[in-house]
């Protein structure tokens, strides 16, 4: 058959045209949202819920890495002081990350407080898979590419088993669409994940050597200390407030003397750093049932965490309550669910 | 650039919009020019002039032949042609294994030349007049990846004006995406297996062997057949229909039938300019007559014997076509000439055994028998095409032979040569797909066929075609998708 032989005017052209194009898009656009990012910390999930707030909804954004995003549950913050403190932490995040998730946050948001924790800044090795935890859960945009050329161009050593192209990590379905043959019931959106946070009720007995005992600074990494300085001048640009934390652990000793330094630092511009010490009483942590390791809490820790800082930012930067709001109805049918999850689980 | 980078698609795309936007009859000086920067930007300035300087060359000469005949300077003529000839050659056997050059796809624009040249020279073509015309058949970019070979003759579609069609440009990008499926779905997962297999052949001995002989020859048949269908689908975008390069080979029945359906413009190319010539020269002419004088050989035996050697230059010069290396000429070329010279040799002699047996020669179980001999036989030829050396391919031979270990096929090993189950079965059910395509199209062309359903069953093919490309595509980091192997060519 000649192919010409068959004539179709312009407006069946158009029909035939927009009807493909919607078939793909639609094809494409569950495609893409099935085969993409997935890691156990859901760090997708946590941009997803982000992303999916209204505007100016948000009171306080946290950002980190396991140092906030295991030891604050948003939902739980909410239904302890009524405050929306969205934590947008994620595993290993790269400390270089967090100027430009503020920028992020500010595209949609208007917070009074970021939170920004300081655990960061004692890691000079970066595995890409913690890059994608953060570019991959990331919208598309001008800032996106920009924090991927600068985390691939950062001078802080980079484990990868995979090429440091760019284009890899601006089109990062050239990665995950071989992700066909290992799909998941999470990769469909069933995940039990309440803004981002999976309960993990793991428990683990150890005792560590009291911090209070070390005082003796480590200096930070030169790029690490470039990364702090720019942070530094981006905040001095913002209306918000800033609090940088420190969260509970049983840090080592080179790891803690880093931290110090960073908030002598911190401390000598000006700004607040709030130390958590594992040993302290005001946060109720029971070593032998709230940590799943020396360096990171449970669920029954996180929610002491949550409780404490919760109360903190609420009574420092006076966050409003909006429990019983319309608006926020979504935080506490969350909280509702998250609740009866882990009454399940400590079961 | 390659046929699989996304930048060429990119590109493919701005120049058919700027095509169908040109004025009707300026449509082939756009072609030209995108050819020309497609030189320019894939290769380098330099090898944009040697490519200029040999298309001029040839372009000259064509015209000088045809004054020099008009004039009746025969043999000036042919020392003109001998000149342009020479210097083709030395373009495609020369320089292109030159690392600088081997992307310029100087092997396929280096025969059209020769065959434009000789067309001239024979007078079965006006020599074109136009240079920029005779630079655009010899450069039209699509052709420069892996052919087909065309000739100047064939090829008057570059000139004319086309506007657009959006049934033929529909079947152009249907047709690329069979090639990219054939490409990135299933010749690339060929190769994982086919590279574990020849990469530790001491490990993979027996029948793991013969099985990589085997998918080497379909990955193969779909990357270089992949690539025909991108090449041939770009170009009936721009409403210019090129020649077929395979039709059905694997069922293919003798070796000689093989090479009439693979790469079919290669082999018709050979015959038309290397084989008749040679048939028609004095030597030949009198090794005829000492054959059937001297030697009271008969008319048709030494007709015979006279195009078995005739047939000697040829196989020779796709052998070499295919590499300098000593590998190509016996594995590419004198294996097939001596399989071809056996098999007509032998047949009147195997005919007779079958009538005698009471073989049903008509049966399908007959020619399966003929088509399974043929592709063993073609796929031996291919081990030596693929393997580094002529010593490593007897060696792999040998390990081939050496242990008949057929528990492979039920132990899941076949599992274990680096595709998982998963992938395995994806190559299988879309390698089965495209050879009942390439078998059906034969009667009916499928895309035509799938022309015909309703628009919206239709419309679930192209898309699902698109998703598969997408997500069973072998590509990204870690994986680096490979040129097409006749690409180097």
């Amino acid at each position: 058959m000649n192919s010409s032989e068959t004539r179709i005017t312009k407006r069946q052209m158009a029909f035939r045209g927009m009807l493909f194009l919607a078939l793909l898009y639609t094809v494409l656009y569950v495609t893409f949202r099935v085969l993409w990012l997935w890691d156990s910390g859901y760090s997708r999930k946590v941009f997803e819920e982000f992303y999916d707030m209204p505007r100016h909804s948000i009171d306080a954004v946290c950002f980190g890495s396991s140092g906030i995003r295991e030891y604050f549950i948003s939902v739980e913050g909410f239904h302890r002081c009524g405050a929306a403190i969205y934590n947008l932490g994620t595993s290993n995040q790269p400390f270089a990350a967090t100027k430009y998730l503020i920028r992020e946050v500010l595209k949609t948001q208007d917070p009074q407080v970021f939170v920004i924790d300081l655990r960061g800044v004692t890691d000079d090795v970066i595995v890409t898979a913690n890059i994608r935890k953060v570019t991959d859960s990331m919208r598309f945009s001008a800032n996106r590419k920009e924090l991927i050329d600068v985390l691939l161009s950062q001078p802080i050593e980079i484990v990868s088993d995979e090429t440091l192209d760019p284009m890899d990590f601006y089109f990062s379905f050239t990665t995950y669409h071989r992700r066909w043959e290992n799909l998941r019931r999470d990769d469909f959106g069933k995940t039990d994940t309440w803004m981002g946070y999976s309960i993990n009720t793991e428990t683990d007995d150890f005792e560590g050597e009291p911090l209070s005992i070390h005082d003796e600074r480590v200096p930070l990494p030169e790029c690490i200390e470039e990364v702090l300085t720019e942070l530094m001048a981006e905040l001095e640009t913002l209306d918000q407030k800033v609090l940088f934390t420190i969260t509970p652990a049983w840090y080592d000793k080179k790891s803690w003397g880093m931290m110090l330094s960073a908030v002598d630092r911190l401390n000598a511009s000006g700004y607040d750093v709030l130390v958590m010490s594992p040993e302290a009483e005001e946060t109720e942590l029971l070593s032998d049932r709230d940590f799943r390791e020396n360096d990171h809490v449970n669920t029954y820790g996180a929610m002491k965490v949550t409780d404490y800082l919760a109360d903190y930012l609420s009574a420092r930067y006076d966050l409003p309550d909006h429990r019983g709001d319309e608006k926020y109805r979504r935080w506490e049918t969350e909280y509702a669910e998250f609740a009866e999850s882990l009454e399940k689980s400590s079961e | 650039m390659g046929l699989t980078d996304p930048g060429f698609y990119v590109c493919f795309a701005v120049t058919l919009i700027i095509y169908y936007f040109l004025p009707s009859g300026t449509q082939w000086m756009g072609l030209m020019t995108f050819s020309v920067l497609f030189i320019w930007l894939t290769a380098s300035w330099k090898k944009l002039v040697l490519f200029l300087v040999l298309v001029l060359l040839n372009h000259f000469c064509a015209i000088v032949i045809r004054r020099l005949r008009n004039g009746a300077m025969g043999k000036r003529a042919g020392a003109v042609y001998f000149a342009g000839i020479c210097a083709d050659f030395l373009s495609i056997f020369l320089v292109r294994d030159q690392e600088h050059f081997a992307l310029l796809g100087i092997s396929f624009f280096g025969i059209q030349l020769i065959s434009y040249l000789t067309d001239s020279y024979w007078e079965v073509v006006n020599p074109q007049t136009n240079p920029g015309k005779t630079i655009l058949f010899a450069g039209y970019y699509p052709l420069l990846f892996s052919g087909p070979i065309v000739r100047y003759g064939e090829m008057s579609s570059l000139y004319e004006s086309h506007s657009f069609d959006w049934n033929e440009t529909a079947f152009g990008m249907q047709r690329i995406l069979w090639g990219l499926i054939k490409k990135i779905v299933i010749s690339a997962r060929l190769a994982v297996i086919v590279n574990t297999i020849y990469n530790e052949p001491e490990r993979y001995v027996g029948l793991y062997i013969w099985i990589a002989a085997a998918l080497f020859m379909m990955q193969l048949y779909m990357d270089f057949s992949g690539c025909m269908d991108i090449v041939i689908g770009v170009s009936q975008c721009y409403g210019i229909r090129l020649p077929e390069n395979f039709k059905t080979p694997f069922l293919s029945q003798t070796v000689q039938e093989f090479w009439q359906r693979w790469h079919v413009t290669l082999g018709s190319w050979a015959r038309d300019y290397i084989m008749y010539p040679f048939l028609r020269t004095s030597g030949v002419r009198a090794v005829t007559g000492y054959l059937r004088g001297q030697l009271k050989v008969s008319k048709t035996g030494a007709k015979h014997i006279c195009s078995y050697f005739a047939m000697l230059p040829v196989w020779l010069f796709v052998g070499v076509w295919h590499g300098n290396a000593p590998k190509y000429a016996i594995g590419m070329g004198l294996w097939f000439w001596v399989c071809i010279v056996l098999e007509n040799i032998l047949s009147a002699p195997a005919e007779r055994i079958e009538t005698r047996l009471g073989f049903r020669t008509d049966a399908f179980s007959w020619r399966l028998f003929r088509r399974v001999r043929t592709f063993i036989l073609v796929a031996v030829g291919n081990m030596f095409f693929r393997l580094p050396t002529i010593k490593e391919t007897f060696h792999v031979l040998r390990l081939g032979v050496s242990e008949f270990n057929p528990w492979i096929f039920f132990d899941g090993s076949l599992f274990e040569l680096g595709l998982s189950r998963n992938n395995v079965l994806i190559m299988l059910l879309f390698l089965c797909l495209a050879l009942y395509i390439s078998y059906a199209d034969q009667e009916d062309c499928v895309r035509s066929r799938i022309a015909r359903q309703g628009i919206l069953f239709r419309q679930c093919i192209y898309v699902f075609l698109i998703w598969s490309v997408l997500v069973f595509g072998i590509y990204g980091p870690g994986y680096q998708i490979s040129d097409f192997i006749y690409e180097q060519f």
